[in-house]
């Protein structure tokens, strides 16, 4: 991580019972999954589209990209919108979000935890289900 | 007169021996016929009216008992001062009189001075008993309230002395029967103290007091005898108290002046019986004398005609017999009339001690009835008084089931607003239930949006971490934010916690209503169903008491019926005892006529045997002189 982004902050998240980070530089800002629309033939890990002020983002749900087992889709309720380079976004589909973790911040309940801090560009890109420019 | 009489012929001497012997003869026979006649037919009137005054007297007792027994009893009596029976007394008594009076006449006629003195003793002990027995009837009529009173103390504490015994035998079993006699005394009582001075009252009142307590402490099951006996003493001893007054006013009538006049009627009967007695041996003297007159003249005779059968021819014999024979005849006669009254006097004698042993029988009989009537009289009043105490207890019973009718009647309307407020318990009981279901949704939501306001609490930290130093303040606000939330999103789920058990507790509730209502609905049909038993009650009690009413109206005309037989059976039972009174004299007096009788069939018949003797002797000689 780099410094300027140690300074913004970590937001956490659940999935599948694992807890998760995710630097605040990258985040835009979470909303609830009552807008995710299914798409058809689309990836396994591709929970489906949002319309999210008239742009049109891509959903990945982690659990199946991380290939981790438990809940089903339909218990993750929350959705993550990340800024994944070059001005485009995507969604990130989670169980739930958890907090804000900063320098400031005191350190969490229960001890010290170490948690996975996940890069949603190299996610997406790695998995390729982000092609290509942003489109507007 | 010796040489004269030797002088005259044979013919002569003939002639007045035989003239002589025929007037001594004839003499003999007409005295001895109208002596023995006399006496007999003037002593039988006489008989006959001293048993008419003894009859007359007798009457005269009876009605004066009469007037004791029932006009002292009776109030009329005392109100009127006119008395039934004195009509009647006074009667007898002039009947009395005008015979003693036709027997002192006879008396005085034939001359027997001794005879007419008795009468006159019975004439004066008779006036004396009359007019005596007239003053205590006066008085009596005078003071009727205290003589009246008297009667009812003696009645009232021979009542007390029965119950008072009865207790003691027998304290459980008698005591209907002590309340009986109570009750009678009570009667007599008040009747006296009506008109008795007004402080008598106290020692008797407080006395009763005591007595109805120990009866009813019995009736109750306690032990009372000692109680009961204890009440009894006192009520006598308040008897005592008004008898002593009695004595102070100078009432003592039954113990001083009833004694007094029972003096000359005591009298007079020995008096009658020794009259009687007088005229039978006056009798009997005078035939005696007579008998041996007849009998020592016809020896003399004989003896003088043996003297002169030695001189004189058989036409003085048979003129002797002829005479001797007519003598016989008259005799014979006598013999035959006395034969013939003696065997009617036994007739008569035979035939009244009949009628007085049917008579005694029958009064005995009628004795026994009268007191069967009495205890049947006393058995049917307990059973009205029983009977009536059945009609108070069925009136009780039907009362106390017409209580218990209102009683099931209330009952059941108070079940029915139990159920009616249970109902409503139920409705509230399922508002509540609806109302924390809203309450859980209204907590969903809350929750949802404290939710959401996390989320917009996260968004903001987010802006506010993008904007870098100068978003920092907006942080700290956005954490407060959400710890807001947070304690929101706690605050609801305690609030479904606490739903949850109220909702668990309402359902409780619910069932349980149920329950109830399902009961109660029970117990209105068990009400009802006693409400119908109740009713069912009351209406054949209703009917018994009609029943035991009418029975009670029934026993207590059979008291009146029984009491008429009783008053019926009593006055046929004075009857009696007034018939075999006078049957007993009348054999008492045909015993004495009958003896009498003997007596003159005896002298009769040796008159008789001594005539035929002399005939016998006559006829020997004459045919001795035909020879």
């Amino acid at each position: 991580m780099t410094g300027k982004e140690s300074e913004c902050g970590t937001a956490t998240f659940h999935v599948a019972g694992k807890e998760f980070g995710i630097s605040l530089l990258c985040t835009r800002e979470v909303i609830g999954r009552f807008a995710l629309r299914h798409v058809p033939n689309s990836p396994q890990q591709v929970a489906g589209i949002i319309s999210l002020r008239g742009r049109i983002l891509p959903v990945i749900d982690l659990a199946k990209s991380l290939g981790l087992e438990g809940k089903t889709a339909a218990n993750r309720k929350k959705i993550i919108v990340c800024d994944i380079g070059k001005g485009r976004l995507a969604g990130i589909l989670v169980d739930d979000v958890g907090g804000i973790i900063g320098q400031e911040s005191p350190a969490p309940k229960g001890g010290m935890a170490t948690i996975t801090i996940i890069n949603p560009e190299s996610l997406l890109m790695q998995e390729g289900t982000v092609a290509g420019p942003e489109v507007r | 007169m010796a040489g004269t009489f030797e002088e005259m012929s044979i013919g002569t001497k003939l002639a007045v021996s035989f003239a002589a012997v025929l007037f001594l003869t004839t003499c003999l026979g007409i005295i001895s016929y109208f002596t023995l006649n006399g006496l007999v037919n003037e002593s039988i009137p006489e008989l006959e009216i001293d048993g008419k005054i003894a009859v007359s007297i007798l009457q005269m007792r009876r009605y004066e008992k009469d007037f004791l027994m029932e006009d002292s009893k009776s109030q009329k009596f005392f109100a009127s001062g006119k008395s039934q029976y004195i009509d009647t007394f006074e009667g007898y008594y002039t009947q009395a009189m005008k015979n003693i009076a036709l027997l002192r006449t006879i008396r005085e006629k034939k001359g027997d001075k001794e005879g007419a003195y008795r009468v006159d003793e019975l004439k004066r002990l008779l006036v004396e008993y009359r007019t005596k027995f007239y003053a205590y009837e006066l008085k009596v009529r005078e003071k009727g309230d205290a003589g009246y009173g008297i009667v009812a103390k003696m009645a009232a504490k021979r009542a007390m002395l029965d119950g008072n015994l009865g207790a003691i035998q027998d304290p459980d079993a008698n005591i209907i029967y002590a309340r009986s006699e109570l009750h009678r005394a009570q009667g007599i009582e008040s009747l006296y103290l009506s008109k008795a001075d007004i402080s008598l009252q106290e020692p008797f009142h407080s006395a009763m007091d005591s007595v109805m307590a120990a009866i009813a402490n019995s009736a109750a099951g306690k032990e009372t005898k000692d109680a009961l006996i204890f009440g009894a003493k006192s009520y006598a001893e308040g008897f005592d108290e008004v008898a002593a007054i009695d004595r102070q006013i100078g009432l003592n009538l039954y113990d001083g002046m009833i004694r007094e006049y029972k003096v000359p009627v005591h009298s007079i009967d020995p008096l009658i019986e020794k009259d009687m007695q007088e005229v039978w041996d006056s009798i009997d003297r005078s035939s005696r004398a007579a008998t041996y007159t007849v009998l020592f003249s016809a020896l003399a005779l004989l003896g003088l005609i043996i003297v002169l059968d030695v001189l004189i021819l058989g036409s003085i014999t048979r003129s002797l017999a002829r005479t001797a024979g007519r003598v016989e005849s008259a005799s014979h006669q006598m013999f035959a009339t006395a034969d013939g009254v003696n065997t009617a006097t036994m007739s008569v004698n035979r035939t009244m001690q009949e009628i007085s042993r049917g008579t005694e029988g029958q009064s005995r009989e009628l004795l026994e009835s009268s007191r069967l009537m009495h205890d049947a009289n006393t058995t049917t009043k307990d059973m009205a008084a029983n009977i009536e105490n059945i009609t108070a207890e069925a009136q009780g019973v039907a009362q106390r089931a017409q209580e218990g009718g209102e009683s099931a009647q209330r009952a059941r309307q108070s079940l029915g607003e139990i159920s009616s407020s249970i109902g409503e318990s139920a409705l509230s009981i399922k508002e509540l239930q609806k109302v924390s279901v809203e309450i859980g949704d209204m907590s969903d939501t809350i929750n949802e949006l404290a939710e959401q306001t996390n989320m917009l609490a996260l968004n903001a930290a987010i802006e506010a971490s993008r904007a870098g130093d100068a978003g920092k303040g907006f942080t700290v606000v956005s954490d407060e934010v959400r710890k807001l939330a947070d304690q929101s999103s706690d605050a609801t789920e305690q609030i479904k916690k606490l739903l949850r058990q109220v909702q668990a507790t309402a359902d409780g509730a619910a069932q349980t209503i149920d329950r109830g209502t399902k009961r109660i609905d029970a117990g209105r049909v068990i009400v009802g169903e006693a409400l119908e038993s109740l009713q069912s009650i009351n209406s054949s009690v209703k009917q018994i008491s009609a029943k035991i009413s009418t029975l009670g109206t029934a026993a207590q005309e059979n008291a009146l019926k029984i009491d008429k037989c009783t008053a019926n059976i009593s006055e046929v039972a004075a009857i009696a005892e007034r018939t075999a009174v006078g049957s007993e004299e009348v054999c008492a007096s045909s015993e004495h006529m009958a003896q009498a009788m003997k007596d003159v069939v005896v002298s009769a018949k040796q008159l008789e045997d001594e005539v035929r003797a002399l005939q016998r002797l006559l006829g020997t000689t004459g045919r001795g002189n035909g020879r």
